[in-house]
């Protein structure tokens, strides 16, 4: 008799299905679902180190200011650094076309019905850019303060926006990104006469969620304080 | 709604997993989903049958199993049982919980055929 279900005796096997009734059994796995990401965003932090690249994941909800951050860096950085730039949209090559006109390298990627880059599109990106050349990769990724959060790209740190026009407590309601975050910009400030935004209590706030946030106050359209982002960047060591 | 996505991730480790360990068909998937993670469990129900559709995991049941968020504290260094990345430590009161438990997805264990 078979030992495995019971049937028959002398039973043998050597047909393909063997066991008709389906003897179920538990497998252990023991396995992070994000492993397959974190394995493509290991590669491409070997990648960046190899060629001495610091990477930036900016992070942030649509219309922070994310890609005038990025064409104010471009003009502020390129006459001694060559910069790359990874841009993630849902549709259309617009902001790729943006920091080109600045003056940059850029690969665009349109996630479709995707809400985030993750580590393996960011691979195939850096793989078409010229890394041998450049000092600097930005990645800009899909205005999004949720999905963004949860998928290392291989960055060096991950910088998120938050503009003054926006609510002084989005820290506390997207916990993840402002945890996850290295840096947090506060964009616009030229505008805060104009605003209700309270910047001590968003602060606050995000050292909350994340006590090692650093935190630069700036208005890139205007230009004001742009010096402490850009030393940040030179120099800036990660929380 | 990036739990799609690493819907489609484990379905791919499953298939992997499938070719090492020799199974046919999967009926039952263990999920443990921390309260601290990316991860949403309705919205990861949500796209699990979906996402599984046609492949050997189709019909199989997908059991979440929470597991609850702690943090150590850096100031005291007691760990607490925290429900949000904001919460501060249960015994000094203070903000700052190093995450020691609840930010990770992961298949547990499959039943398998």
């Amino acid at each position: 008799m078979c030992t495995t279900c019971g049937c028959g005796s002398s039973h043998k096997h050597e047909h393909e299905h063997e066991h008709s009734h389906d003897q179920a059994r538990i497998i252990e796995v023991e396995q992070n679902i994000f492993s397959k990401n974190n394995r493509y965003a290991a590669l491409n932090r070997a990648t960046l180190l190899r060629y001495k690249i610091a990477a930036f994941n900016l992070v942030s909800s649509p219309g922070s200011g994310k890609t005038s951050l990025l064409t104010q860096t471009i003009k502020a950085l390129q006459t001694k650094q060559t910069i790359s730039v990874i841009e993630g949209d849902q549709q259309t090559d617009n902001d790729a076309k943006r920091v080109r006109d600045a003056g940059a390298q850029a690969i665009q990627i349109n996630t479709g019905k995707g809400c985030h880059l993750d580590a393996h599109a960011v691979g195939h990106a850096l793989g078409q850019l010229p890394l041998k050349s450049s000092n600097f990769v930005f990645i800009e990724n899909v205005g999004n303060l949720v999905c963004p959060a949860a998928f290392d790209l291989g960055e060096y740190a991950k910088v998120v926006t938050l503009s003054v026009t926006e609510g002084d407590d989005k820290p506390l309601k997207y916990p993840d990104m402002f945890h996850a975050a290295d840096l947090m910009i506060i964009n616009k400030i030229d505008l805060l006469p104009y605003v209700d935004f309270n910047t001590d209590r968003c602060i606050s706030y995000a050292k909350q969620v994340n006590p090692k946030i650093n935190v630069i106050q700036l208005s890139a359209t205007k230009q004001n304080n742009f010096t402490e982002w850009v030393d940040w960047l030179k120099y800036g060591v990660k929380a | 709604m990036h739990e799609l996505s690493l819907a489609e991730d484990m379905l791919d480790m499953i298939i992997q997993r499938s070719k090492e360990d020799g199974f046919e068909r999967v009926s039952k998937v263990w999920l443990e989903v921390g309260k601290l993670s990316h991860v949403e469990a309705e919205a990861m129900e949500f796209c699990f049958d979906a996402v599984m559709a046609g492949s050997l995991v189709e019909g199989a049941v997908l059991e979440i199993i929470a597991s609850e968020g702690m943090g150590q504290c850096l100031h005291c260094k007691t760990t607490s049982r925290i429900e949000y990345l904001y919460d501060p430590c249960t015994y000094c009161g203070k903000f700052g919980l190093d995450i020691t438990q609840g930010d990770q997805v992961r298949i547990k264990s499959l039943e398998v055929h």
